[in-house]
């Protein structure tokens, strides 16, 4: 039958250039993907790393700071989110502190952490009797080491480490434990 | 089976609606038409243009996101944060940069084909004047770019711009610059982001066809090539301007060079920093009705040639030639050569297109290749699979070069990636039957 092996030819051909057909087609749709893949990664663009606070900052001088007092810093960086409070404690209160146990960041006498509110990012107001009251939604932070005392923020404030230069009397920032806006592990 | 089945045939529904609504919009009045082919470059040095202008916008929107338009430091340092510390911002400056070089040199090509192709008669009068107005503003745009910088070159070439400003009138240079530092930054960006691409936008509007044709695998590869690019030329941070010090000198960008060039003369500022740029353009205007032979060839309108060549010769020529001899102390560049060498061209190339002539009149005419079908059987297959196995070995580079912070080998692998898109769209055009 040389109809039927013609017609079987002519289809066979068109069979392997359909399947070649498909193969390109196959084969070009990977090509654009593996060249899609190098753009995913792009969309880190738009976030930027928040710089570690490890830098070491020069804050203010012993002198400068008599006990009872609170000095205002910004740090690490110098935006309205670094605002921290540099509180040098009377002996009183010390002793007030690790009475409560809340003494834990207490360097010779002096605590610091940052002030944005860890509820919602509010600036809280200067430190007054044993706390720190944020005026947004009442949160009330212990003025000792920022833990929440009352309040709707889940997290105590970020507490910035610090450092005295025995000789100087200077005292340097040296890091942050927690995150700004974020608020602190207890 | 059947659930299959009525699930493709929703997603078919949803499709046909959104095509069908698309249809009705605006948008669905441009027409794009991508030709499978591999067309003549010459033809495509428009697209590429116009591409790289997109490719601008599309990189340019996300550095606002970043700079801040302020004198001196903060606009510097914010380039510095974005260059360091973002991730792929210094490949998005990159490729911003070089879409502006590339809109910079392939505009000029296309403008050197279209003039010898002598493609400005008939109706295309108006789109070759609306074509030099688009060279004019792109690169006005891409000088106020580099102006945004506040590295020393960008206030090197403000203080060179605003100075050329008040040669022709005090009101230019308040125009520019406003009162001030602060006003100077903020105005040079508003230029820069806003102003002008809305002229371009426009101009671009008045420029291209109804339909516009697009080759993909070309598209494809200018995208490629500007990554490439980047990868081996990295757009510059420079020094940080510091008024106290006096900022060591560079010369301007390269399309800048030739009227640097003839600024070295000391010839008066007026002359040839205005107003021998502004009778260029005018006269360059002016070819359509300038040229009123009726006959298109080439050997046909001697003086064209002549003209064109002459030029083009001479354009580059100032372009090194600004490049020798910048000192410190630069030294002057004789006015007496800057003349004598262009009568000098301009007689060698009356001379050499004269000899050629008869050549040219009889060239055989140079039969067009079959744009299509040229391969065939299973060649196109195994190519497409090495390309496949290249991009699969080039994004492993890029991977490793990303982790390690190798942004140039990023680049360069990640542009290497994007054209082998290009070779296999134009390898699977090849491969339909003849
Ligand atoms: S933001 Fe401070 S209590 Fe809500």
């Amino acid at each position: 039958m040389p109809e039927d092996n013609l017609n079987e030819e002519i289809e066979g051909e068109e069979e392997s250039k359909f399947s070649r057909r498909i193969f390109l087609k196959f084969f070009m749709g990977v090509s654009a993907v593996l060249t899609v893949v190098p753009f995913v990664p792009m969309i880190q663009y738009f976030f930027t790393k928040e710089t570690p606070g490890s830098t070491s900052q020069k804050l203010v001088n012993i002198n400068d700071i008599p006990p009872g007092t609170t000095h205002v810093f910004f740090y690490p960086g110098a935006e309205d989110k670094h605002r921290s409070f540099l509180i040098h404690l009377t002996e009183e209160e010390v002793a007030m502190a690790e009475a409560q146990g809340k003494a834990e960041y207490i360097t010779d006498g002096f605590v610091a952490y940052n002030t944005i509110c860890s509820h919602l990012q509010c600036p809280t107001e200067l430190p007054e009797h044993e706390s720190v009251v944020c005026p947004c939604h009442g949160a009330v932070f212990s003025k000792f080491d920022g833990s929440v005392v009352s309040g709707p923020p889940p997290r105590a404030l970020p507490i910035v480490t610090l450092e005295l230069d025995q000789s100087s009397g200077d005292i340097f920032a040296t890091g942050m434990i927690g995150n700004i806006g974020i608020g602190r592990e207890t | 089976m059947q659930k299959v089945e009525s699930l493709v045939g929703r997603v078919k529904d949803l499709l046909r609606w959104i095509d069908d609504r698309f249809n009705a919009t605006v948008l669905a009045s441009v027409k794009f038409d991508m030709p499978p082919t591999f067309s003549y470059v010459f033809s495509n040095l428009g697209m590429a243009t116009i591409l790289c202008f997109a490719i601008a916008c599309m990189t340019g929107l996300p550095l606002l996101l970043y700079y801040k338009p302020s004198p001196w430091d903060m606009a510097y340092d914010s380039i510095r944060f974005l260059t360091e510390n973002v991730a792929f911002g210094h490949l998005l400056r990159g490729i911003h940069y070089h879409a502006s070089n590339g809109m910079v040199l392939f505009s000029i090509i296309h403008a050197i084909y279209v003039f010898f192709k002598r493609l400005y008669k008939g109706r295309f009068d108006f789109l070759w004047i609306t074509g030099v107005l688009l060279g004019v503003v792109t690169i006005i745009l891409a000088f106020t770019g580099y102006t945004l910088i506040f590295n020393d070159r960008a206030v090197e070439a403000q203080n060179i711009m605003l100075g050329m400003a008040e040669t022709v009138h005090p009101i230019m240079k308040s125009l520019l610059a406003g009162t001030g530092l602060n006003d100077r930054a903020l105005r040079l960006y508003g230029f820069h982001i806003g102003i002008i691409p809305a002229i371009m936008l426009v101009l671009i509007g008045l420029h291209l066809p109804r339909s516009l044709r697009i080759s993909a695998p070309m598209a494809i590869g200018v995208v490629g090539v500007l990554f490439v690019a980047t990868g081996i030329f990295p757009a510059e941070l420079g020094p940080k301007f510091d008024p106290q010090v006096t900022p060591e000198f560079m010369p301007p960008e390269w399309y800048f060079l030739w009227v640097f060039a003839l600024l070295r003369t000391w010839a008066p500022v007026l002359w040839v920093g205005i107003a021998l740029p502004g009778a260029l353009v005018v006269i360059m205007m002016a070819i359509p009705w300038l040229d009123r032979g009726r006959r298109p060839k080439l050997t046909d309108r001697p003086e064209f040639a002549v003209i064109g060549v002459t030029s083009i010769v001479y354009w580059i020529y100032l372009t090194f030639r600004a490049l020798i001899g910048v000192g410190p102390p630069a030294q002057q560049i004789l006015p007496a050569e800057v003349v004598g060498v262009f009568l000098l061209i301009l007689g060698a190339s009356t001379f050499v297109l004269r000899l050629l002539t008869p050549w040219l009149k009889n060239k055989p005419r140079a039969k067009k290749k079959p744009s299509t079908g040229y391969l065939q059987g299973n060649l196109p297959l195994v190519i497409l699979a090495l390309v496949i196995l290249a991009q699969a070995a080039l994004l492993w580079a890029f991977s490793s070069a990303f982790i390690q912070g190798n942004t140039e080998i990023a680049a360069l692998s990640m542009g290497f990636v994007i054209i082998g898109l290009g070779v296999a769209q134009h390898v699977y055009a090849a491969s339909y039957p003849k």
